[in-house]
């Protein structure tokens, strides 16, 4: 059965099913939800009124069988955030199930009666609306827990109060094979996007669905094959190897090393406690605590990477699922905070509030350096996530994240790129990052073109950090690439074997060849993914994005980052031709 | 000379009783290079995938002097 689209409209609570139309059927994952944000979203619209809409859309790939480690759903639309094009993808359950409903892509618009809310109870018989009084003012640990009572074992989609009251720093949430909150559609407001749609939760119940279609089984098997054995044999993601071992916080250390850790706002490339909130001190303490604590964890049935975590508290009981090298990163090392527990605390707050911690933990930093609370004040920081929680006014002001923060404490360090803050690789000593920061259609976004694996992880070659040479053209490469890979429904972490195993790159190809019955080999998947980053770029123009957007913050071009001392060298020129190829043949 | 030592990840086992990013002093004879410190830690050499000398990303033919501080990475990333 050829997939569907489920449209979902909020002002007469109708939800109908459509054929997918032949300019969207190339695409799923990040590919469509951009397909359908550019073609029904007015790029002028304001992100939290009637006129955006939340697109849900599981990769190529998703809820196939045995396709390793596909799990993601991409959640699009214009960002409240960055005031762009927005894909913000998560793992968790929810990408799996909706594949196997048949859908391509969920599109939910229109805006409920004020003051109602709902959770929409998605299954092969259609969408039930369920009135969501009794969910409103809560947080997602509890919602996925009263929601799994009634629909056990189904994927649940949610907001917390961040996204209730559509602060610009809300994520959605998807609940884990536990049924926690954590694997989060984090960046860019997206919360506040399904806030305004009045939808306070989703549940997925993929019982009775058709399935994936598999054009050709035999060619996706076969690459299937290729890549499994390439993420099974590669040092990074194999069993036991430094992502299933240590998590993604197994990067602490090595950005330390090589000073680009951002630390205490983006004031200094190495932070004194980095080892005791890196990877290998959360292995440590799940061993010690033991409990309900581990590594290894598991985000989605089907991962072969593993690379989660549950942090125990000191009698082994889960505090937060996952504490990730950007969490422990954002709000530790870059509040200057090295206590592992508080910020598994603090991990739990942000996934309960419903907020990213990238954001967050930016934030809190900011606060700091405006004087709200001292730099390294682990209780006071915890505390702040409370207001967020009771909407106060400083909670309100902290829940839109780090530009209007500093604003309000007159800030003027304030690391962000199309509004949106940077994750934790400093740009002055990883120059490629940088240009990914300043030129990706998502605003400030590692995710979005992952430079750090030659510029610092030594994965498909090495390349100096520090040196401007070559940069605009590897940050691009790595942007393409990437558009394809988050429209395939893999994880992102397959990058790392595929780009040093060729037959895991042919692999991941040959998948969505063999499920789709597109003619695409490895030599497609950069030109695919500039057609999406294309599709992106243009909507944003159309939003008055313009060059100057492209640009990363005017300190970094005047202050020195220790120890290397160094500043941002890269000349607007050379960013400018990172995107330059999009108006090829057209009038700029 | 006598240089510092740093390993992290899946490289602590190489060292009784390090931890990772805990620092311990080797001796090595003058003009030795990264993979003579390598060799001396019985690490196998593709365990090691990063070196850092001095906080920058070296090559396993490049000299050490006296006062350099190393850090050895096996495969790491995330994101």
């Amino acid at each position: 059965m050829a997939r569907k689209i489920l449209r979902i409209n909020m002002s007469t609570l109708k939800a109908a099913y459509e054929d997918v139309p032949e300019k969207w059927a190339r695409w799923a994952g990040r590919g469509l939800t951009s397909a359908i944000t550019c073609d029904e979203v007015d790029p002028l619209c304001h992100p939290l009124g009637p006129n955006n809409k939340l697109v849900i859309a599981p990769g190529w790939v998703t809820g196939t069988p045995a396709a390793p480690s596909s799990g993601r759903t991409s959640f699009g639309g214009k960002s409240p955030l960055t005031g762009g094009i927005k894909e913000s993808n998560a793992g968790g359950l929810s990408g799996q199930m909706i594949a196997k409903l048949g859908l391509g892509a969920i599109i939910i618009e229109g805006t409920p009666a004020k003051g109602k809310w709902y959770t929409l109870v998605v299954s092969k018989d259609g969408v039930k609306f369920e009135d969501a009084a009794d969910l409103l003012g809560k947080g997602m640990y509890e919602v996925d827990e009263v929601l799994w009572k009634k629909y056990p074992k189904t994927a649940v989609i949610g907001i917390g109060q961040a996204g209730e009251m559509k602060l610009s720093n809300a994520g959605i949430s998807v609940n884990d094979p536990e049924n926690k909150p954590g694997r989060y559609a984090g960046r860019g407001g997206m919360g506040a996007v399904m806030g305004a749609r009045g939808v306070k939760a989703m549940v997925i119940i993929d019982t009775g669905g058709p399935g994936v279609d598999i054009v050709d089984k035999e060619l996706f098997k076969q690459g299937r094959r290729k890549l499994t054995e390439s993420i099974q044999e590669h040092g990074l993601t194999k069993k036991a190897g430094g992502l299933n071992a240590f998590g993604t916080a197994v990067l602490v250390n090595i950005l330390n090393e090589a000073g680009g850790l951002p630390t205490r706002n983006f004031s200094a490339g190495q932070f004194e406690g980095a080892a005791k909130i890196s990877g290998e001190a959360m292995a440590e303490l799940c061993e010690k605590r033991g409990g309900e604590g581990m590594m290894g964890h598991g985000c989605h049935p089907g991962c072969i990477i593993k690379c989660s975590n549950i942090i125990p508290d000191e009698n082994g009981n889960a505090v937060a699922s996952c504490v990730e090298y950007e969490t422990t990163w954002a709000l530790g090392a870059n509040c200057g905070i090295d206590e592992l527990d508080y910020i598994a605390k603090m991990t739990r707050e942000c996934n309960d509030i419903g907020l990213d911690t990238i954001e967050a933990g930016n934030t809190v930093a900011i606060a700091m350096e405006g004087g709200l609370l001292k730099f390294g004040d682990a209780e006071g920081a915890l505390a702040t996530f409370d207001e967020i929680r009771k909407g106060t006014p400083l909670g309100r002001i902290l829940g839109q994240g780090v530009e209007a923060t500093a604003k309000a404490f007159g800030v003027s360090r304030v690391p962000v790129v199309k509004h949106q803050s940077m994750p934790a690789y400093e740009p002055r000593a990883v120059k490629g990052i940088g240009v990914t920061y300043a030129t990706t259609p998502m605003g400030a976004d590692h995710t979005a073109g992952y430079t750090i694996a030659p510029e610092i992880a030594g994965v498909s070659g090495k390349l100096d950090p520090l040196s401007n040479e070559g940069k605009a053209e590897l940050s691009l490469t790595f942007q393409a690439a990437t558009a394809f890979i988050d429209s395939t429904g893999y994880c992102l972490f397959i990058a790392f074997p595929i780009l040093d195993i060729a037959k895991g790159w042919e692999g991941m190809a040959e998948s969505v060849a063999g499920v789709t019955g597109q003619n695409i080999t490895g030599a497609d998947v950069v030109p695919i993914g500039k057609e999406v980053l294309k599709m992106e770029r243009l909507f944003n123009e159309r939003a008055g994005f313009t060059a100057e957007d492209d640009r990363p913050p005017e300190f970094m071009l005047n202050e020195a980052l220790p120890p290397h001392n160094v500043k941002w060298t890269i000349t607007n020129e050379q960013l400018d031709s990172v995107f330059a190829w999009v108006h090829d043949g057209h009038a700029a | 000379m006598r240089v510092t030592v740093k390993l992290f990840a899946t490289l602590v086992r190489f060292k009784d009783g390090t931890r990772a990013g805990k620092p311990f002093e080797v001796d090595l004879p003058d003009a030795s290079i990264v993979r003579d410190l390598i060799d001396h830690l019985k690490i196998p050499p593709e365990e090691t995938h990063v070196v850092f000398v001095n906080n920058i990303i070296v090559e396993n033919d490049s000299k050490l002097k006296d006062g350099d501080v190393v850090g050895m990475f096996p495969p790491v990333g995330g994101g």
